[in-house]
């Protein structure tokens, strides 16, 4: 893929998309907050199913508008739930990882940052130690 | 890359509207002359009875129906031109699962979510440009699901030996005069 030659124009013609995708990406974090509110909430009912389904719309978008760090919690968040783990502490995983990517959207963690890696890195260890 | 992005016509068939409309603005970003989007599954079907089409990017994960159901609809079409349309299938699952029962429905690309201007743009260039043969079978029809040529490792293949083994019969035959070749 990479290896592709692309001609100017086409060059401009990304340049021209990326600018757009950007300037669309400044109304999503509101978005983005409602939707992590709704998980919060679909998850403290019982709603699992309703939960994945909004996990996975999560990972979809978030990453596509900038937010690649969240789209990385979404996906372990997804896992955790999936297994059909209920015990006191993956409920705990499940209640950091959703309050690590509200962090990470309060503090504009977009893009690859150090912060925002790190705190993926601990995600994983979380979900690594917590049975299923 | 030969493909310009001002004369096609490209379906978005997406449930998520945030996604379906940053899809659309890329395209338009691109210069593509039509964007049409669908939120359902029937809704795409509408439209393709109705426009025509040359590339369709369509969410795996819809409700009620899969993205897949789609592309198998489109393949299945008694419409020759409208059954080899480049298909796109745009998902956030990149599990071996997945990629298989996409392949088994025909799907000529897959697009990762999350979706970045440079990977649709590389999707479509590649779904228009580097079409694989496309395979008309009993139980199958799309493009054709092996993706490259690997050197073969086993023992022969059954058909070279036939082959061999009609062409050691042919020699013989030759030799006896028997037959006029």
């Amino acid at each position: 893929m990479s290896d592709m030659k692309l001609s100017p124009e086409q060059m401009q013609m990304l340049a021209k998309a990326d600018a757009a995708v950007k300037k669309l990406s400044s109304g999503y974090v509101t978005v983005l907050l409602d939707e992590l509110n709704k998980l919060r909430a679909d998850l403290e009912a019982g709603n699992d199913e309703d939960a994945i389904i909004l996990i996975h719309t999560i990972q979809g978008q978030a990453g596509s508008f900038g937010w690649p760090h969240i789209t990385e919690a979404a996906i372990h968040l997804r896992k955790i739930i999936e297994v059909g783990a209920n015990s006191p502490i993956s409920a705990y995983t499940i209640k950091s990882i959703i309050d690590t990517m509200q962090l990470m959207l309060k503090n504009g963690l977009r893009g690859q940052t150090p912060q925002g890696k790190k705190l993926v890195s601990d995600i994983v260890s979380m979900v690594n130690s917590t049975p299923t | 890359m030969n493909t310009d992005f001002k004369y096609l016509k490209v379906l978005i068939v997406e449930d998520d509207e945030h996604i379906a409309n940053m899809i659309k603005v890329i395209l338009m970003a691109f210069s593509v002359e039509q964007v049409h989007v669908a939120a359902s599954y029937q809704e795409a079907i509408d439209i393709i009875e109705d426009h025509p089409v040359d590339c369709a990017i369509v969410d795996y994960l819809m409700e009620p129906d899969k993205g897949t159901r789609f592309i198998e609809h489109v393949r299945w079409s008694s419409n020759p031109d409208r059954a080899q349309m480049p298909l796109i299938l745009c998902t956030v699952y990149t599990d071996m699962k997945t990629i298989v029962e996409a392949r088994d429905a025909g799907v000529s690309e897959i697009l990762a979510k999350p979706v970045t201007p440079m990977s649709i743009f590389y999707k479509i260039i590649a779904a228009m440009e580097k079409p694989r043969p496309f395979i008309s079978a009993p139980r199958y029809k799309g493009p054709d699901r092996r993706c490259r040529t690997l050197p073969w490792k086993g023992k022969p293949e059954r058909r070279i030996s036939h082959l061999a083994a009609a062409t050691k019969v042919e020699n013989f035959l030759r030799s006896q005069e028997k037959i006029d070749v």
